[in-house]
């Protein structure tokens, strides 16, 4: 087994002398750090002096069981991966371990490969991937990532590679994800590319779309409720957090999240527990948080309607999903994967796209983004046999932007979109837009565009910093 | 001698002994640990009631020898120590506690006593100690005497096996020291 590249360190709490030296040649030749202790009380006072990540705990110590040590560390660092050691006869205390928190749990004899599996895993963070059946019947709000047909998340440009970067860089860790961008332009597949990517792959990857879900329903649908607990709950429900259990908790719109649930969703990612409604006792999970909004978050905390608290405990990584028409020659790179893609799904003939649709593609501002262009394409498959997509086979919507003489000077053609496109966006994304557009009609100058926005050039450049941009 | 015989429940609990080490190998939610973890634990213990054990060898060679390499030359002398004087405390314990089934002290020491035979490749005194064990949770003297016996020689054969390998193995190295 190759050696983790950072050797962390490792608590190892045995009282038998030889079988710590054992365990702790087989830690060390596998290239971990560890400190021992021999009783319950030198393993306190080692958690205590130390910041150990895991522990592996003998439960039948000689100055006592190791249980109540096990509630003491998980008490004061949840965090903590305790794996507790015992005899095959003791195996009830060791699934009472479990249930109070225990990672893992080790039967003694064991092997080297044993130990160092369970450490690793214990290491990776890694638990549980549920089955998708037992969460495919949840609310529509609530989606077990299955094979997408959308599962287009392609883009060579610049700004493509830079997140493409980002999420290699940061999906093999635990770090929470925050992706802001506009609606459509992929944060959910963002999202699950890193989660596809993190040593989580396996477990499950749980979409909750915080902004579709009636309020009073949403502390149900996150951390789940006992059967009985109110009128309605006709059987146990685990939750979409304990259905993430050992995977990715993907909380979309996260800004529409209510106030109280806030206080609730900040509460677990401080403790890693979830208390279902109407349950006596929190139950520990293993999730990996990625929350997403199409709004500027930092807006929606100076507005109130998001904690300033929950805002920082989320706000780890930032990851921008730029929108559709500041990614160049993406917006074919994606049109032609769709287009193959959903032509062998419908069984049609495309070759590809005619140079004038190429070109109306490459012109069109897009406020719909990658799924507006994805639909474009779905339509264009379905209702066509098959050849080269011409300027005929497009929707009309955009069909009629072909045939409209180009708008005003002033309003920087070919690049603001129409009043009716800016519909159905919200007011942060307009915003986001207006500001992104006079800046570049100013050729690139802040200073400028905040005169004519009457905005000061501070408020731009920390806007600019949220959107995940440079000036 | 001839293989013996296995009844379909002895092949279903070997199996299902091999096929949940691997699940447990993997990464698993805590609901399916538990329940792989218990059905392994069941799955050894039926294995050792049904199964024919194979004629008892003092050692599994390959993994003492496998433990001594992961130990290196500098900690296997002091490996070898430990083990010695470890197993030389459980027979003291052992020798008061079985004439009189001390059945608290008889849990202690055979559930070290497994763990020790067993990381060491002693498997035949894991199992007999493992036996003991469970006698020592029931409360059951019935089966004592026997056991005591095989386990007492089994644990007398393995000292003196670790006591040969510890003289047989070369002095450590000095270390070099630094040149001034």
């Amino acid at each position: 087994m190759a050696p983790p590249a950072k050797p962390s360190p490792l608590l190892l709490i045995e009282d038998t002398a030889s079988l710590q030296l054992v365990y702790r040649s087989v830690l060390e030749t596998a290239g971990h750090s560890v400190l021992c202790a021999s009783t319950l009380a030198e393993g306190r006072k080692a958690f205590q002096a130390s910041t150990p990540h895991i522990v592996l705990l003998d439960l039948l110590l000689p100055d006592g069981e190791g249980l109540g040590l096990m509630h003491e560390m998980l008490a004061a660092r949840p965090e903590t991966a305790i794996i507790v050691i015992t005899a095959n006869a003791s195996i009830n205390k060791a699934v009472e371990a479990m249930r109070g928190g225990a990672h893992d749990f080790l039967v003694k004899p064991f092997d080297e490969v044993r130990l160092l599996n369970a450490v690793r895993n214990a290491g990776l963070g890694k638990l549980p991937p549920p089955k998708p059946s037992q969460t495919k019947d949840r609310a529509t709000a609530v989606q077990v990532h299955a094979a997408s047909d959308d599962n287009l998340f392609l883009g060579s440009s610049q700004v493509m590679q830079q997140v493409h970067q980002k999420i290699r860089s940061v999906a093999p860790s635990m770090a929470t994800v925050f992706i802001t961008g506009e609606s459509g332009t992929g944060k959910e597949l963002c999202a699950l590319a890193i989660h596809d990517q993190s040593p989580r792959a396996n477990g499950p990857f749980i979409a909750l779309n915080c902004g579709a879900i009636p309020q009073d329903l949403l502390e149900s649908e996150v951390f789940g409720h006992i059967k009985g607990s109110f009128t309605g709950a006709i059987s146990d429900k685990p939750g979409a957090a304990a259905a993430a259990d050992g995977g990715t908790l993907f909380l979309d719109e996260i800004c529409e999240m209510a106030p109280a649930l806030q206080t609730k969703l900040l509460r677990f990612l401080q403790t890693s527990t979830v208390q279902p409604v109407g349950a006596t006792r929190p139950r520990k999970v293993n999730v990996r948080i990625v929350c997403a909004t199409n709004r500027d978050p930092m807006e929606a905390v100076r507005q109130g309607d998001f904690r300033e608290d929950l805002f920082y405990r989320l706000f780890v990584v930032p990851v921008h999903m730029p929108p559709l028409r500041d990614r160049g020659e993406d917006v074919l790179e994606i049109a032609q994967a769709a287009l193959s893609k959903f032509s062998q799904e419908e069984g049609r003939q495309f070759t590809g796209l005619s140079p004038e649709v190429m070109a109306l593609f490459r012109a069109y501002p897009w406020p719909g983004n990658v799924r507006q262009l994805l639909n474009v394409i779905r339509n264009i498959v379905v209702l066509n046999s098959g050849g080269a997509v011409t300027l005929h086979m497009l929707p009309d919507m955009l069909r009629a932007r072909h045939q409209t003489p180009e708008a005003p000077a002033q309003a920087s053609p070919g690049l603001m979109p129409q009043l009716s496109a800016l519909i159905g966006k919200t007011m942060g994304e307009i915003e986001q837009l207006v500001i992104l557009e006079t800046i570049a009609a100013h050729s690139g100058s802040v200073t400028k565009a905040a005169r004519v926005l009457d905005l000061s050039p501070s408020t731009i450049y920390r806007k600019l910093e949220s959107w995940g941009r440079k000036p | 001698m001839s293989e013996p015989v296995l009844s379909p429940v002895d092949v279903l609990a070997a199996n299902l002994q091999r096929l949940l080490q691997e699940v447990l190998d993997q990464p698993l939610s805590a609901e399916a640990r538990i329940a792989a973890s218990q059905a392994h634990a069941l799955a050894i213990s039926l294995c050792q009631q049904l199964v024919p054990q194979p004629e008892p060898s003092l050692i599994d060679r390959t993994v003492f020898d496998a433990l001594l390499k992961v130990a290196g030359s500098e900690t296997a002398p002091k490996l070898l120590d430990q083990v010695l004087l470890d197993l030389g405390c459980v027979r003291q314990a052992l020798d008061h506690a079985l004439p009189t089934a001390d059945w608290a002290e008889l849990r202690l020491q055979s559930h070290i006593l497994m763990s020790i035979a067993g990381s060491f490749g002693a498997m035949q005194l894991c199992r007999d100690a493992e036996a003991l064990n469970r006698l020592a949770h029931a409360g059951d003297a019935s089966a004592l005497s026997p056991l005591d016996l095989r386990l007492q020689q089994g644990l007398v054969a393995l000292m003196q096996f670790l006591q040969d390998e510890a003289r047989s193995l070369p002095s450590p190295q000095p270390k070099e020291r630094p040149s001034a």
